[in-house]
């Protein structure tokens, strides 16, 4: 191998090890982001007594599914977008609470929001979900800007204004 | 290929690697933007961020940028526009956004940043351009945007542009002084400001508001306004102080203040008088005046002495009731628009332990007092009728309630869905009078009635959250309750 190739080879390795390392670092950072929203806690409460504590990696064990939504802000017009969630019932139903008892849902908020649903659309089929992807990203907590880690939808309303965003979450109420 | 030439191609990838690995540094001079666009503009920045073009100007080749499409990068308020080129010297050229398409900007180091245009005749070629101005060319008013001065219940709004070119003026600003022996040393700064007086504004007390939150009562000859790209500043003549970004002034202000809850169910509390609050979400002091002519026999309609008071800014329901519980302006309770939920300070709830809140489906702020929340269970599309219910089973149930506050929804639901001004809106008043006759006519207390924000028109609905005299008037009123003594 004569001198120039010895440099050339040089520099591809360099250059290979950049790439390497820069992939290495966002890898790192994107699987540290993904490992700290796992660890996010979310409360199953009835008639405001704390019956157990999930951590999202826990909740998703229930399994994850792709659901539509239309999300609509303040004077603009709705935009539909695919989110990934739990179905919030499967959570009550593997504590064997039977919500049919219950008159009102109310969820709430890291920043002190509360919002009350109606049973009935608990109820409802494939309808209230905690999601923690947005178009296949994952729903970013509030210091970084984001929605969540985990976001109430009320997926079957024609307007999100009863969702909750940063929710930690949701009391059965009689 | 043979070796050498791969060397050289490898050598050049690596290079540009290394280059791009770090921000590229600009040395253009920075243009200023301002005027009619919805937020403050780096140019320099947006600059890099648009690719260049090589063209031809007088024989030479320059790096140029498509003006179009830097302009296109301005977020410009209105789909129509004027662009004003300013030049170090003054020299202007004025543009319709129309016609900018196929022209350029373009820059070298002895005329800085120059405009070439082919299409326009020649002296539209403008050299050291230090400003660009974006100019409002349709009859649309946007009053999230710009200046509004809210005078005899009329909201007059000036679009940045409409300040800058027509009513700023060249102000000496004293920036500091030095001293050496006994010779002092004014040290002066240019500014192009705006006086009160060229508003129109002489010499008066006015009520200012910020998107800070902020909520002060000023002189217009004490301080001026500056426009900072696409928003306004005040600037205090003596000390320097800033206000940034003004949404507008208001003069002849109500003396009443929404903030003015807070004091008032205080005084009450501290008397051993109890005291109930009820909140109409929406309902503006025009409203009000419609619903004193249309329904004059309604309770709401002869209760004495009710009052135009003002909202704070923005007028949204996070903000307003925010201000009605603290007392504070929005900058010293932290609760600035819909985005805010904790308060910073201590709300009226803090000064008895013996209070209630009767709410729709959903708490605003991050409260401690007990909150009762109501759904829409009969599904007519409104919560207060629950909301009602609720308001007099607890009544009848508590007997030491000290604060209770009742907070109605549907006025400001039929607002949003119908327009301010919509008769359903207005008649929808009637099902709330009925609820306020029964909650105060067995109250042993004193009532205060009143509005987080008002509402306006907008196309074929209703809105709010402006600077504007239908959105931050609300009506407010302390009566007896019908068992008070």
């Amino acid at each position: 191998m004569n001198k120039q190739k010895i440099i050339i080879l040089g520099i591809l390795i360099v250059l290979i090890t950049i790439m390497a390392v820069t992939y290495s670092l966002n890898k790192e950072n994107l699987d540290s982001r993904v490992e700290l929203n796992n660890d996010s806690k979310f409360i199953v409460k009835v008639n405001s007594e704390e019956i157990k504590t999930f951590t999202l990696l826990e909740l998703k064990e229930f399994g994850s599914v792709d659901f539509e939504a239309n999300l609509k802000t303040n004077g603009k017009e709705a935009v539909k977008h695919m989110y990934t969630g739990i179905l919030l019932r499967e959570v009550y139903d593997s504590l064997d609470i039977n919500y049919n008892n219950f008159s009102a849902l109310e969820v709430t908020a890291t920043d002190g929001y509360v919002v009350m649903v109606d049973i009935k659309k608990l109820i409802q089929d494939n309808n209230i979900y905690l999601a923690y992807k947005r178009d296949g990203e994952v729903i970013k907590s509030m210091e970084d800007g984001g929605k969540g880690p985990i976001q109430m939808i009320i997926s079957k309303d024609t307007i999100s204004q009863y969702w909750c965003k940063y929710a930690i979450s949701s009391d059965l109420k009689e | 290929m043979n070796n050498r030439n791969i060397f050289l191609i490898m050598l050049v990838l690596f290079s540009f690697l290394l280059c791009s690995c770090s921000e590229a540094k600009v040395e253009y001079e920075n243009i200023l933007i301002s005027g009619d666009i919805k937020e403050n503009i780096d140019f320099n920045k947006l600059i890099i961020s648009l690719e260049s073009e090589d063209i031809e100007v007088n024989g030479d080749k320059v790096i140029a940028y498509d003006f179009e499409n830097v302009v296109n990068l301005f977020n410009s308020i209105y789909q129509k526009n004027n662009i004003y080129l300013v030049a170090l010297d003054g020299f202007s050229n004025k543009f319709s956004s129309n016609s900018i398409s196929d022209t350029y900007l373009f820059y070298n180091e002895v005329n800085g940043w120059c405009y070439y245009s082919e299409k326009h005749p020649v002296n539209s070629r403008i050299k050291n351009i230090k400003k660009i101005i974006i100019v409002n060319d349709t009859d649309e008013i946007n009053y999230e945007f710009g200046f509004n001065i809210i005078k005899n219940d009329e909201t007059i709004h000036y679009d940045i542009s409409e300040l800058l070119l027509n009513k700023s003026s060249i102000y000496y600003h004293l920036d500091g002084v030095t001293k050496k022996d006994n010779n002092e040393l004014g040290v002066m700064k240019k500014k192009e400001i705006i006086s009160f007086t060229d508003l129109g504004l002489e010499d008066i007390k006015f009520l200012l508001m910020s998107s800070e939150g902020n909520h002060e009562y000023l002189k217009s000859d004490k301080g001026y306004l500056v426009i900072d790209g696409s928003k306004v500043n005040y600037i205090d003549k003596k000390n320097s102080k800033v206000i940034n970004d003004v949404k507008g002034v208001m003069e002849n202000y109500p003396a009443i203040s929404i903030m003015d809850v807070y004091s008032d169910s205080l005084h009450y509390i501290e008397k051993d008088i109890p005291i109930m609050i009820l909140f109409i979400d929406g309902i503006s002091y025009f409203q009000y005046e419609t619903i004193l002519k249309k329904y004059p026999d309604l309770l709401i309609s002869n209760i004495e002495n009710v009052k135009k008071a003002t909202s704070v800014f923005k007028p949204v329901t996070n903000a307003g009731f925010a201000a009605m519980i603290t007392g504070k302006t929005p900058i010293e309770n932290g609760i600035l628009n819909r985005d805010y939920r904790k308060l910073l300070v201590p709300s009226i709830f803090d000064s008895t332990a013996n209070a209630l809140l009767i709410e729709g489906n959903i708490k605003i702020l991050d409260l401690a007092v007990e909150t009762i929340l109501n759904l829409d269970k009969n599904e007519n599309g409104y919560t207060d009728d629950e909301i009602f219910e609720s308001a007099i089973k607890e009544l009848d149930k508590r007997d030491n309630i000290s604060l209770f506050l009742v907070h109605f929804h549907g006025f400001d639901d039929n607002g949003h869905k119908y327009g301010a001004t919509d008769s359903k809106t207005i008649d929808y008043i009637k099902t709330i009078d009925e609820y306020i006759e029964e909650l105060s006519s067995g109250w042993n207390g004193k009532i205060i009635m009143t509005a987080d924000h008002g509402m306006h028109d907008f196309l074929d609905k209703g809105t709010h959250g402006e600077f504007r005299a239908e959105d931050l008037f609300v009506p407010y009123v302390i009566f007896d309750g019908g068992l008070y003594e």
